[in-house]
């Protein structure tokens, strides 16, 4: 009778076990608070597996749901693109939606075979604290290379001097479309490491109409500690709250598109044939 | 269900004292280019919630941790407990 039992509870228990799928991934949303507001937004999504290593994968297909921050009602799906932010390694995925009013609206995600995550909150923010789509950029001063050596107004161990011939200032509404790259490339310290700085230089190798500046976002970066950081003036007056950022700009110096943290290719080369049209 | 296996690590590592480290992704980041005030990182299914030390011994400048959420990169982080909060000591790439 006992072995009876102890046959039966195995075969439910196995039973149990055969249904547990795997379990939904964990959502992070990498956009930096402040950043969305209501229009076109730009969302990071990052995926992690229970344990907490990062999924995801151009073979894994992602749908994602957006909730309304009122009413919490299903407003739009839509398919999420994949990124690498370590090529080949690691990556994100960029979910571009348009967004009618400030709220914490929320964001579901379902990928591949894994059951759908709940929706988790972000907010999009009255007014961003970053110079946004349409706005026209700041006309900064920012240093080139005919004032300063290279290594100087760079941490990108292989500077390429096109990018630091012209000030943002003198090159903004200049009739032709600007890249506008705020990045430190000293602070990338892995091997696969793939910044943005190298996505855009990628993009300025087959691109000979468009200005491209690069602005390192310290002047200091050999300071002791955080506490003694100083900011390139430049990313105070675009009020930056994290880096790398990129932005597009058209002839006229309006802001046509713009990446934080990290983008790809087809993205960038999208964006300046908006910039030049 | 997060929250109550953050708490139990908590009560874990606040009843035998002492420094620890963990290595895991950073998932939150409270802070600016020039200033962190605390930061999250998931690791072996459990959020830690870290505020970082006033003379924190770090591998980067520590704002660069929001570039972490981005590139997933994992970090190792050695802390102490104080009362309910975890105190990062150290910092490093994983």
């Amino acid at each position: 009778m006992k072995r009876s039992w102890f046959v039966l509870f195995m075969a439910v228990a196995g039973l149990a076990a055969c249904q547990t799928g795997p379990p939904p991934p964990v959502v992070v949303i990498a956009n930096s608070p402040g950043t969305l507001v209501p229009g076109d937004v730009r969302l990071l999504v990052g995926l992690l597996d229970a344990e907490g290593s990062p999924i995801g994968g151009e073979d894994l297909a992602a749908t994602v749901r957006i909730y309304d921050p009122e009413s919490n009602e299903l407003v739009t799906t839509t398919q999420a693109d994949f990124i690498w932010t370590v090529p080949n390694v690691r990556g994100l995925y960029v979910v571009r939606t348009s967004l009618d009013r400030p709220g914490i609206w929320g964001l579901a995600i379902e990928a591949g075979d894994m059951p759908a995550t709940e929706p988790v909150g972000f907010v999009v923010a009255d007014v961003a604290v970053v110079p946004v789509l349409g706005d026209v950029a700041p006309h900064s001063v920012t240093p080139t290379g005919s004032d300063f050596a290279l290594s100087d107004i760079s941490t990108d161990p292989e500077p390429l001097p096109r990018f630091y011939e012209r000030s943002l200032h003198e090159v903004l509404g200049g009739g032709t479309p600007v890249v506008a790259v705020f990045s430190t490339p000293a602070l990338c310290s892995t091997a696969t490491c793939g910044p943005a700085l190298d996505v855009v230089k990628d993009i300025a190798a087959t691109d000979s109409e468009s200005t491209f500046v690069h602005i390192e976002v310290y002047t200091n970066l050999d300071a002791q500690g955080a506490r003694e950081l100083e900011l390139a003036p430049s990313v105070v007056e675009w009020g930056l709250p994290s880096e790398p950022w990129v932005f597009v700009m058209d002839g006229d110096g309006v802001i046509v598109a713009s990446f934080e943290g990290a983008l790809g290719s087809q993205e960038l080369a999208e964006a300046l044939v908006v910039a030049g049209s | 269900m997060i929250r109550g296996a953050v708490v139990a690590a908590l009560l874990l590592i606040a009843c035998s004292g002492g420094s620890y480290r963990v290595v895991g992704t950073v998932i939150d980041f409270d802070g600016n280019l020039l200033s962190v005030n605390s930061f999250t990182v998931r690791a072996d299914g459990n959020d830690y919630l870290f505020h970082p030390a006033a003379e924190i011994d770090s591998e980067f400048p520590l704002p660069h941790l929001r570039d972490h959420i981005t590139s997933g990169d994992p970090v190792v982080v050695a802390y102490v407990v104080e009362g309910d909060r975890l105190v990062a000591l150290s910092i490093g790439d994983g």
